[in-house]
């Protein structure tokens, strides 16, 4: 009995082990936010705080105090941060003492934050102002439609329009498809900066590493709209489409392979893609791409009532004017003086050391970001497999993914403002996350 | 190894019988001990159970069939050597929330950690278990030691409707151990047992491109707790498991009366990999969490015979459960889970004919159940009691024909229960696109809640069936047993589909004992 009564003691130790030590608990993090120098790094008071988890995607608001700082009690893990401070005209000149006609906004963005217990619980941001332009890049259709019911990448497009009151010239306008890492690896190589992005200030050839990751973007296929100053207007509170192939996506599209047989691709749902055959400006690789002696896409047809942009640099493979169906891509446009672009360096991914680099490694065209009109920031729709950014917040603070992910007829496109005497204007804060919403079907207005 | 005088458990067409073969099985040298008769038994079995009221991870519907063949067999120089040998089909309908090779217990899962969707789908499942050992004395009968290995082997598949996991689970046990004879009557033994197994997963989808968070019915999730939800590293992962298990106990041998009393202790290490092509296991970061259960058992039967016919058992159990984890990316400890279980089992049996002509069992138990997600802020705990009666008789209804019904009745009432959902207030303000959230919600719903509710009001269950002995000679006996039962709430439930929601089952089979 004497030991079974010591048995039953054990037992009821081990019972009653305490099991609230150890455990990791959602715990407070505060975000100390200032504005940039050109504002003596004043605090930022009224900012908006958004941590989004890398992990599930789940969102924590909070807003700082007249100090800039906001508390928000979070679980530990991997986030990407952004915030945001908006000012009217009259709380501008209130702040800055400066009149000015539109809204001002302050943008910052971290990615790849790691939140732990034993970690720091201060993390400070410090807001910038980016460039408001006339143009923007108004509507993205990167998702493309169903591959087998619809017309696949094939009727992807973008959309430029001018948010200004004045008459805006596209001629000489360039459009770039930015470069950067297309996953956060779980462990960080050398060649690549905390959040994941490469590392630009390493590559063969850079010859401002001080400036590289923060006052260049990269990119590897350049288009650009021709013209000789004043050939393609584009009316205030207009827009106009780029697109990969101007043609009727709606309708079967029949082609001569490169083997000059004849080949279909039908489109039995003709509702998930759109019509294009309208569209003012299209790329058209075949000839360059038959020019550097490689293969083109039988699908890439040229509508001669659209006029063909230039190709002004291409170290990518594709070979029609092709986005990443997933996201994992960024957009800028901006325009220099005829020929610069020439001038500019073109340097090989951070990722190839000089035993690696020859000939034919790919390089990407380092463009200034001083030059640059406006940007989006796309990115996959599943936060578990988010890309690092790979643009600036002073271009864009945020980002913007489809709901539904690749092939799902939805694109994005900012939000509008208001609408006057059929000109329409759309929201740009420089911050894609709250300037754009997802349309279930592109808009395709062609004037 | 026993005096042919001595009085007998009988294994054959037995309700005790069947938990006494298992408990044996388990601790092998307490066969050194038990007045079993020897025996062999192949049988063909099928069940099935059906219905609303079941745990929210569980299958609405469960169809399973195979065969199986054990046996105890002493030689002429008294080494016992057992085994059982089976393989089973199954097949489910309407699994949901569950894309793990485990179904919960109580509404506890043994891993915490493992893929999961809402959206329920068939699964086609195949088990092949294959065990046995060897009882044998060392020196004279002062000592006997034994070694018994254990293997499992199980495949998973979910075969309509993406995401389409297929699992595959290997399990080895190895056990030894000693048993040390005082004196006539006490013994001590001591015996220890090596545990691995890996379990492989790999999810495919007949259209990866619906798995979008969107379709938040279908996107993988990975759970991870009890309120945890997190994406999915990658569709596949790989679980190795090893575990150590310490018994010691003491045997009280008499003709008349036998008491075995054995104290268990096992504990495993489950780690769960990021995916299953990882080079290096070893390195922690390729480890999505390391789960640690622990359990220590304590149980005591004893057989007294009142007469050379009439024997008086009583077992008493107790098991005590403990598991906590480390999640890699949170950097600690989030989730724990503790499991109480005591019973007492009081059992009386008659023979006659060399057969348990009459059973009659009283069943009290007290076990409670508690999880704690300290990143979900979700506690979950409930305290049941139960109290149940069995009850067989043999009737001889001609020279080979018999009947043996038996009935089995169980009332489960709960002592007190506590549920607390730090994500309340976050699950009723969930945006339009929070497909996290609404993931999230979707689990409370569906999991939570209901197994919450089903665990914390009371509950009857009552199954009754018969053996008919068809076939009965010198050396060969069959039995064709049937049975059917039910579960069912004593109260109206809210998180059910029906308010007062049932679970069915019915069993068939065919043994033959030779």
């Amino acid at each position: 009995m004497k030991k079974f009564f010591l048995l039953s003691l054990s037992i009821l130790l081990f019972a009653c082990e305490p099991d609230n030590e150890e455990f990791v608990v959602p715990i407070q993090h505060q975000f100390e936010v200032t504005y940039n120098e050109s504002y003596d790094k004043k605090p930022a008071g009224n900012a908006q705080v958004k941590l989004t988890s890398s992990s599930d995607g789940k969102t924590y608001s909070a807003q700082t105090n007249e100090n800039g700082i906001a508390e928000v009690e979070v679980v530990p893990g991997t986030y990407k941060v952004s915030v945001n401070r908006n000012f009217t005209p009259q709380e501008y000149l209130d702040f800055a003492g400066q009149n000015v006609d539109d809204n001002i906004a302050f943008n910052a963005s971290l990615d790849n934050l790691n939140i732990t217990n034993s970690g720091n619980s201060l993390t400070e941001v410090e807001l910038v102002t980016g460039r408001i332009g006339n143009l923007l890049i108004k509507q993205v259709y990167f998702a493309g439609s169903d591959v087998r019911l619809g017309a696949s990448f094939r009727d992807q497009f973008i959309e430029i329009h001018n948010n200004s009151n004045e008459l805006v010239y596209l001629d000489g306008l360039y459009f770039a498809q930015v470069y950067g890492s297309s996953s956060i690896p779980s462990d960080i190589k050398p060649h690549q900066l905390p959040n994941g992005q490469l590392d630009w200030s390493q590559s063969l050839g850079q010859q401002d590493p001080d400036n590289a990751n923060s006052k260049y973007i990269y990119s590897d296929e350049v288009l650009q709209i021709p013209g000789t100053g004043e050939d393609y207007p584009l009316a205030s509170g207009k827009s106009v489409i780029i697109a990969a192939t101007a043609i009727n996506h709606k309708a079967p599209l029949i082609v001569n392979d490169r083997n000059g047989e004849p080949r279909t691709y039908e489109v039995p749902e003709p509702d998930r893609t759109i019509n294009l055959e309208n569209a003012p400006f299209e790329a058209y690789f075949r000839p360059f791409q038959e020019s550097q002696g490689s293969t083109w896409l039988d699908s890439d047809i040229d509508n001669p009532s659209s006029v063909n942009l230039e190709i002004a640099f291409k170290s990518f493979g594709g070979k029609d004017l092709i986005l990443d169906t997933f996201g994992r891509d960024a957009y800028v446009i901006f325009r220099d003086n005829p020929g610069e672009i020439n001038s500019w360096n073109a340097i090989p991914s951070p990722a190839i050391n000089s035993d690696e680099f020859s000939e034919s490694t790919s390089t990407y065209l380092q463009i200034p970001t001083s030059v640059i009109i406006d940007g989006v920031e796309v990115q996959r729709n599943d936060p578990n497999k988010a890309k690092p950014k790979r643009l600036p917040d002073a271009i864009d603070a945020g980002e913007i993914s489809t709901i539904s992910g690749k092939f799902s007829s939805e694109s994005v496109i900012r939000i509008k403002t208001r609408e006057t005497d059929g000109k329409a204007f759309y929201q740009d804060t420089n911050n894609s996350s709250v300037d754009f919403e997802v349309l279930d079907h592109p808009e395709v207005v062609i004037d | 190894m026993q005096a042919q005088d001595e009085g007998r458990i009988i294994l054959i067409n037995s309700i005790f019988g069947e938990e006494n073969f298992q408990l044996l099985n388990l601790l092998p040298g307490n066969f050194l001990y038990y007045p079993a008769e020897d025996f062999s038994r192949s049988a063909l079995y099928s069940n099935y159970q059906a219905g609303k009221y079941k745990q929210g991870a569980a299958p609405e519907t469960a169809l399973n069939f195979g065969v199986n063949t054990r046996g105890k067999y002493t030689n002429e120089k008294g080494q016992v050597f057992f085994g059982n040998f089976n393989i089973s089909k199954s097949y489910y309908q309407n699994l949901a929330w569950n894309l793990s090779h485990e179904l919960p217990n109580r509404g506890l899962m043994a891993d915490p950690h493992y893929f999961a969707v809402s959206k329920p789908a068939p699964w086609d499942n195949q088990k092949y278990n294959l065990s046995g050992g060897i009882l044998s004395s060392l020196i004279s009968d002062k000592i006997h030691w034994f070694l018994k290995a254990d293997y499992n082997l199980e495949n998973k598949y979910r075969t309509d409707f993406d995401p389409r996991p297929r699992i595959t689970v290997n399990e080895l046990d190895l056990s030894a151990g000693f048993n040390f004879k005082i004196n006539k009557a006490h013994n001590l033994k001591l015996s220890g047992a090596y545990h691995f197994s890996e379990v492989s997963n790999d999810i495919t989808f007949a259209n990866n491109n619906k798995n979008q968070p969107v379709n938040y019915d279908i996107y993988v999730r990975w759970i991870a707790g009890y309120g945890s939800i997190t994406g999915a590293m990658q569709n596949s992962y790989k679980k190795n498991i090893t575990g150590l298990k310490f018994h010691t106990g003491y045997a009280f041998n008499t003709p008349k009366t036998k008491i075995l009393a054995d104290l268990v202790y096992k504990k495993h290490k489950n780690i769960t990999l990021r995916n299953n092509n990882v080079l290096d296991e070893s390195d922690i970061t390729n480890h999505f969490a390391r789960h640690y259960p622990e359990q220590l058992n304590l149980l005591v039967q004893v057989n007294h015979f009142i007469s050379d016919s009439k024997v008086i058992g009583v077992v008493m159990k107790s098991t005590l459960n403990r598991a906590k984890n480390f999640w890699q990316d949170k950097s600690g400890k989030t989730y724990s889970s503790n499991s109480e279980d005591i019973s007492l089992n009081v059992n009386y049996i008659s023979q006659k004919y060399n057969e348990n002509d009459f059973e009659l069992g009283a069943r009290i138990s007290l076990w409670k159940i508690k999880q704690r997600d300290a990143l979900a802020n979700t506690l979950s705990q409930y305290q049941n009691s139960e109290i149940g009666l069995v009850s067989k008789k043999n009737i001889i209804m001609g020279d080979n024909f018999q009947i043996s019904p038996f009935l089995n009745l169980n009332v489960r009432i709960p002592l007190n229960s506590n549920l607390i959902n730090g994500n309340a207030t976050y699950l009723d303000n969930i945006s339009e696109n929070d497909f996290a959230g609404l993931t999230l919600k979707s689990f409370y719903q569906d999991v939570v809640y209901p197994d919450f509710e089903m665990w914390s009001t009371p509950a009857i269950n009552f199954k009754f069936g018969s053996a008919l002995r068809v076939f009965s000679s010198e050396k060969i006996q069959s039995f064709f047993n049937f049975e059917g039962g039910a579960t069912k709430p004593l109260e109206k439930l809210e998180n059910f589909d029906a308010s007062s929601p049932y679970r069915w089952h019915g069993q068939v089979s065919l043994s033959v004992y030779y």
